[in-house]
């Protein structure tokens, strides 16, 4: 059977006014059937739950931008780490040694990739399977930066990829995204909760007849 | 779904940027699948508002493009000769290719003004066309054409129109619409047919659902069409395929269906509409 294919609804506390996040969450996760993941600043009540500043025993949201950030010391630990990185740029890149040292601290749960301006699919593509070699942590394709035609194209060609930071008016690009390839499309979280099967999205017959099609239609667009 | 590999030996799509004359947008056909036209009713389109005019040629940058194409609604307001003119106008501004009506258009005159095709299509040449489009082979599927575009030509008014450009020294090119469910076998129904013509190269256009009828469809997304290039390219490698692209990344779609086997991606540089 084939590897699933993830819808996670995500949401990051730097988009909102701190203020009103706790609650905009909250409704950010009912609005997604009580599955949806959060990033926030500091812990808060959520199953599934990341925080940016890394706290012992809590779950990690490492982004690394231009500078990684520091690596806490043994016994502030965090329970597990999703590294959010731009694709390396060789075997070479010093981001390896880090994600290295990170993976001796707590395990990486995950791997957001973010894809560099310059960087073709085919490129891309080679960087990726170097790092899932090197690492075997599940990956996530940011899809912001990759667009959904490069996304499309290596998650055909590599069932072990998933998509992050799909808008929920994509979804639909998703669940057919999700038929081509042969891969269920579930909605799911970090936590432990069971994840949720969304169908196929509904198939329209395309070869009934004219006569049909045209009473179906309200008379001003009948002939179009 | 094969993919292509793109780490094997393969060229990228090169980008063709095209200019788009639009001779009118008022039409009596009303093909589900057409995101131009504009309907209106036979016994009202003579007084639909006049066509384009020489004084739309004026402001158009040709050296952005390398080849311009006109198309357009079926019109009854202005007469077969009339778009004559303008193409030999066109042909005086700009020395690349031009593409100019398709079979739709010539089948159109041909009934309208009872004139023989032969003649619409040598009058063509002589004003200076040197392709003509490939409307009418969107799909050469009997059920779908009835349901998507009862009005537009049948599959052998199609080949007729082709042979007479043939004959008239005009080049020809098909363009199957892409959309879900394309099989290998549907492919070579659809080549078999065009096995005759000497094409000058076979245009896939994704299928546009939104603002059609066919919306419910949804567009057609790039797998499809790598996956469609894939199967046509592996029936007839020697045939130039081009993809009809309306996004705006081009890079993405250029390097995977290059590798699928796609010469050009053909992309809209401007549009010009009476």
């Amino acid at each position: 059977m084939r590897p699933v294919l993830i819808w996670m609804p995500e949401m990051e506390a730097k988009d909102y006014p701190s203020r009103f996040f706790p609650w905009m969450a909250d409704r950010f996760v009912r609005r997604h059937g009580g599955i949806g993941h959060i990033v926030a600043e500091r812990p808060g009540p959520w199953d599934s739950l990341e925080i940016t500043n890394s706290q012992p025993g809590y779950d990690w949201y490492c982004a690394i931008q231009a500078k990684p950030p520091k690596i806490p010391a043994k016994k502030n630990s965090p329970g597990a780490i999703s590294v959010n990185m731009m694709l390396p740029q060789g075997a070479q890149d010093p981001i390896l040694d880090y994600l290295d040292r990170l993976q001796r601290l707590a395990p990486i749960r995950r791997l957001i990739i973010r894809r560099p301006q310059n960087f073709t699919i085919a490129r891309a593509q080679m960087g990726l399977r170097t790092l899932y070699d090197a690492l075997s942590a599940p990956i996530w394709l940011n899809l912001q930066s990759f667009g959904w035609d490069a996304v499309s194209f290596l998650c055909a060609a590599d069932p072990a990829f998933q998509i992050s930071g799909v808008p929920d008016h994509e979804v639909f690009i998703l669940a057919r995204l999700a038929e081509m390839v042969e891969r269920p499309l579930v909605l799911a979280d970090l936590s432990s909760k069971k994840a949720r099967p969304i169908n196929p999205l509904p198939r329209y017959d395309d070869v009934k007849g004219a006569a049909r099609v045209l009473k179906a239609l309200p008379y001003w667009v009948r002939s179009r | 779904m094969r993919m292509p590999d793109l780490a094997a030996e393969h060229s990228l799509a090169e980008v063709i940027p095209v200019g788009l004359l639009t001779t009118t947008r008022y039409c009596w056909a009303g093909c589900a699948f057409c995101r131009l036209a504009i309907l209106k009713p036979k016994w009202d389109l003579s007084r639909a508002p006049s066509g384009l005019g020489p004084d739309h040629l004026n402001a158009i940058d040709f050296q952005a493009v390398r080849e311009v194409r006109l198309r357009g609604g079926l019109s009854l307001a202005e007469p077969f000769d009339y778009w004559i003119h303008v193409i030999r106008g066109l042909r005086k501004a700009y020395a690349g290719p031009i593409t100019a009506f398709s079979p739709v258009e010539i089948w159109h005159y041909h009934q309208l003004e009872a004139r023989p095709i032969r003649e619409l299509v040598r009058l063509l040449r002589w004003a200076g066309a040197d392709h003509l489009g490939p409307g009418g082979s969107e799909t050469f599927d009997d059920t779908l054409r009835e349901q998507w575009s009862p009005y537009r030509v049948t599959r052998v008014e199609w080949i007729q129109v082709a042979n007479a450009a043939q004959e008239a020294n005009l080049g020809i090119s098909a363009a199957p619409i892409v959309l879900a469910g394309l099989t290998t076998g549907t492919w070579r129904d659809y080549l078999a047919l065009l096995s005759d013509f000497a094409l000058h190269h076979l245009e896939f256009k994704p299928l546009q659902s939104q603002g059609t009828r066919l919306s419910v469809m949804g567009d057609a997304s790039l797998l499809e069409v790598s996956q469609a290039v894939d199967e046509v390219h592996g029936l007839v490698p020697d045939l130039p395929l081009y993809v009809r692209w309306h996004s705006q990344d081009v890079a993405d779609a250029s390097e995977i269906l290059g590798a699928a086997g796609a010469c050009a991606l053909v992309v809209t540089q401007w549009e010009v509409s009476p």
